[in-house]
């Protein structure tokens, strides 16, 4: 039976994928909103320190609670993710881990500290108020910084498998740009996840008639969208930029995600993104019009968002397959130059200006309490495709090296390829630190 | 003496109307950008000017008159590097200057000249920062002048027209140095010295806004619609000093420091000399100086002749026009940072926008945009 195990496992290629696929998509999910819990609490809390608003406070401490709640359980899943990964690709994890050795033991330093600290700001905050207060701030933003170098080893490490360089194995092609992607990034689903919270929580409150609550959890619902689409717009630059380095080093990984199998994947990552704008345009320009502010302007830039969604969402290929070139069956309108990038600037520039023109005319505060249900529908589909997004991401770049473990080192059954990065007697018998070649 | 100047000149008499000027009691050290960024540029002038001593502005003998000046001038590696450091630690603190202004809306009713005349500034200076790269002749300036005057040619229509009188000809060379050299030490300084003087003469006129700290009023809200507050609207603060002597050595202070950070910056890290510029060779990638970094990443997102035009051109023409037009547009009494979300944002956005695309340029190899894909959709242009 036991020694049946193995051979089970090897059948079952695709329970194996998806297995390891959604514990990391699942410990990411986790992971990111708690770093852009870990942002967006200290800077409520300072934000409250100087509005002497209730509701900053209010928001910064339940940040910090879901996170001292929640930490463990993102922690299960990434714990579970490298076991199973561990279990069913030995070799190749055992490698990743032997060149990163040194830096996940940083990882695991940054990480307790991460644990301990935001223990301490949470259940310091009575303690630390009044006068003492800038030092419970400072105390955040500490949490924050733990938690930007443990992602950034982390990063160094998964961004190592699609772009390895043996030079630079840390600050590989994809480190910077996915380090540049990742910090609005945690931010943004933070704010989309808070909305569609906030939007569920709002709905039960105001059902019990209970207006100070409902007040509160719309409040929260406009700040978690705010956030989120603000750091939206930064996304897809970083990203574009991560993708050119991943067609330097990593060429055939980059036509995979671009034109190849996977490019509808992408196709449909830009339709999701182009979405979430409009649906966030549409909460601002409604919640406006119902405290009786001027709209008018919200409204157009929604509309524009539409056009350049609609635009942006159009395939260029619409056969079975985007390798399979046999029917030429393409949209020229659908190409990526210069259509999409023409949906993309107009978006970004539109997203912005609505922001922007909602923050000018709350910035008096609006009825707050007064959110229909159509702002909280909107607020959980932005919620619902934050997650669809970053799923779709997740699996591009993962799936984008394939048939390969590590990008032109490792190929798919585990076999290293002789380039001189790792020689195949120092994977018979591993050792620490960076390989160096023959 | 004094007396006799005084009576010939009037000049004592302005330097004491000048040093008794108000500026706010509060604030301080916010103030001190602009007369940093003097300071820098009265480096830039003078050293500038012992540069022409020795610079010679030929394609045969740029280079060797630069690599003259670094090795065989007295002192002339210590001239040039306090040259090369100023003009970034100019450009560095009038962004900072600008910085202020903007967060603190100071160029807010009545001082929206001060503000454009800032802007003008601000791409002058700019301007004077890409011209003077391309003087040594060097690979790296060389490359960057040309695809800094080949940007001339995105122009629709004119765009051939404007090359030519960029370049001189119909290509990078001799003319095109003369031109650039002329540009760099006569027109831009002379201009810049102009929009400086009128620039101080506002500030004097109108007094500095300083940072919202220091209004009380400010910092309550405006007042109720159909009520007057004249320094609120002024912005006028709360409690006034005199610029002598408090002001004044706050200034001099940072200055004294600016010029320490320079000499020390250019006796640890010198100038840089580069390979002599080599038409012919295409090994070196060419690369924006850092202060143009975010902007040639955001040129290289830009597929196609047309995208790239558009990015390159219309984006300056509506950065340029929408900084002129600020005070204009955003014409609202509130000045306080935290209760002008909107501008704020917008504000910290494009700051962490230029930030993220300078780290990412800087970090990222420029090797890796030379890779042309093959014929895919990626790269037609339909």
């Amino acid at each position: 039976m036991v020694e049946d195990l193995p051979r089970f496992w090897e059948d079952q290629a695709l329970l194996r994928k998806l297995l390891i696929a959604e514990s990391w998509e699942v410990h990411i999910l986790f992971a990111t909103f708690l770093l852009g819990a870990a942002t967006i609490a200290p800077t409520m809390e300072l934000l409250g320190m100087i509005f002497k608003q209730p509701y900053y406070e209010r928001f910064a401490r339940g940040m910090a609670l879901i996170n001292v709640v929640i930490y463990s359980v993102g922690a299960v899943f990434a714990i579970a993710a490298v076991l199973i990964t561990l279990g069913f690709f030995p070799k190749f994890f055992t490698i990743l881990f032997l060149q990163f050795f040194w830096f996940l033991i940083g990882e695991e330093i940054t990480f307790f500290g991460q644990l301990y600290i935001v223990l301490i700001y949470y259940f310091s905050w009575d303690r630390l108020s009044g006068r003492a207060k800038p030092i419970h701030v400072l105390l955040g933003f500490t949490w924050l910084l733990m938690g930007l170098l443990q992602m950034s080893q982390i990063i160094a490490f998964m961004g190592f498998a699609l772009t390895p360089l043996p030079e630079v194995p840390f600050f590989n092609p994809g480190f910077i740009p996915q380090l540049t992607h990742r910090v609005p990034g945690n931010l943004s689903w933070a704010g989309f996840a808070i909305a569609a919270f906030a939007a569920v929580q709002y709905g039960r409150y105001a059902g019990r008639r209970d207006l100070q609550q409902a007040a509160f959890w719309d409040w929260v619902g406009s700040m978690g969208v705010i956030f989120g689409a603000l750091f939206m717009i930064f996304m897809p630059i970083s990203g574009y930029s991560w993708v050119i380095g991943t067609k330097g080093t990593s060429t055939s990984a980059f036509y995979n995600m671009m034109v190849g199998d996977l490019a509808w994947v992408f196709q449909l990552l830009v339709f999701f993104m182009g979405l979430a704008f409009v649906t966030s345009g549409y909460y601002m320009w409604n919640r406006l019009r119902r405290a009786g502010k001027d709209a008018r302007w919200l409204k157009r830039f929604t509309l524009a968002m539409v056009f350049f969604w609609l635009l942006g969402s159009i395939p260029y290929y619409i056969g079975p397959s985007a390798n399979d070139r046999w029917v030429e069956w393409t949209i020229p309108i659908g190409a990526m130059r210069p259509w999409k990038y023409i949906s993309l600037l107009g978006l970004f520039s539109f997203a912005l200006a609505a922001v922007v023109a909602y923050l000018h005319e709350a910035r008096d505060g609006l009825n707050w309490g007064g959110a229909g249900t159509a702002c909280q529908r909107a607020l959980l589909t932005t919620g619902f495709l934050a997650i669809s997004m970053m799923y779709l991401m997740g699996m591009t770049r993962e799936v984008a090296r394939l048939p390969g473990q590590i990008y032109g080192q490792m190929d798919n059954d585990s076999r290293v390829i002789p380039t001189g990065l790792f020689p195949e007697e120092d994977v018979h018998r591993p050792k620490l630190g960076p390989f160096r070649g023959p | 003496m004094a007396d006799w100047v005084q009576s010939r000149t009037g000049v004592i008499g302005l330097i004491n109307k000048f040093l008794q000027e108000p500026v706010p009691a509060r604030g301080r050290w916010f103030y001190v950008f602009g007369s940093s960024t003097l300071t820098a540029f009265a480096v830039q002038v003078a050293t500038g000017i012992a540069m022409l001593f020795f610079y010679r502005p030929t394609v045969g003998e740029a280079y060797s008159s630069v690599l003259y000046i670094m090795n065989d001038v007295p002192l002339g590696w210590l001239i040039r590097s306090l040259h090369y450091w100023s003009a970034t630690a100019m450009v560095l603190l009038l962004l900072l200057h600008l910085s202020r202004v903007f967060f603190s809306a100071a160029y807010k009713y009545p001082r929206e000249a001060i503000w454009i005349l800032g802007v003008l500034l601000f791409f002058t200076t700019s301007l004077q920062f890409a011209t003077g790269n391309f003087l040594p002749f060097h690979e790296f300036g060389y490359w960057t002048g040309v695809v800094g005057t080949y940007m001339f040619k995105y122009v629709p229509f004119v765009g051939d027209g404007l090359y030519a009188v960029a370049t001189g000809g119909d290509y990078v060379g001799q003319a095109t140095l003369a031109r650039f050299f002329l540009v760099h030490v006569l027109v831009l300084p002379g201009l810049i010295a102009l929009l400086i003087a009128a620039h101080l003469f506002l500030v004097v006129k109108h007094g500095i806004l300083g940072w919202w700290v220091n209004y009380r009023a400010f910092r309550q809200g405006p007042p109720p619609p159909g009520t007057e507050n004249e320094r609120f609207e002024h912005g006028s603060a709360d409690e006034d000093v005199p610029f002598w002597p408090r002001q004044a050595i706050r200034d001099a202070t940072a200055s004294f420091l600016l010029l320490v950070s320079l000499f020390g910056l250019a006796i640890l890290f010198r100038a840089p000399v580069f390979n002599e510029a080599d038409p012919a060779s295409l090994d070196f990638i060419p690369r924006a100086q850092w202060y143009f970094m975010p902007y040639q990443r955001f040129l290289d997102f830009m597929p196609g002749f047309y995208l790239t035009a558009a990015a390159t051109w219309v984006f300056v023409i509506l950065l340029f026009i929408g900084m002129l037009s600020l005070p204009f547009l955003d014409k609202d009494v509130e000045r306080n940072p935290f209760r002008r979300p909107a501008m704020t944002v917008l504000g910290l956005t494009l700051i962490a926008m230029f930030l993220m695309l300078l780290v990412i340029e800087v970090m990222q190899d420029p090797a890796i945009y030379d890779i042309i894909p093959p014929g895919t959709g990626l790269t037609e242009t339909p």
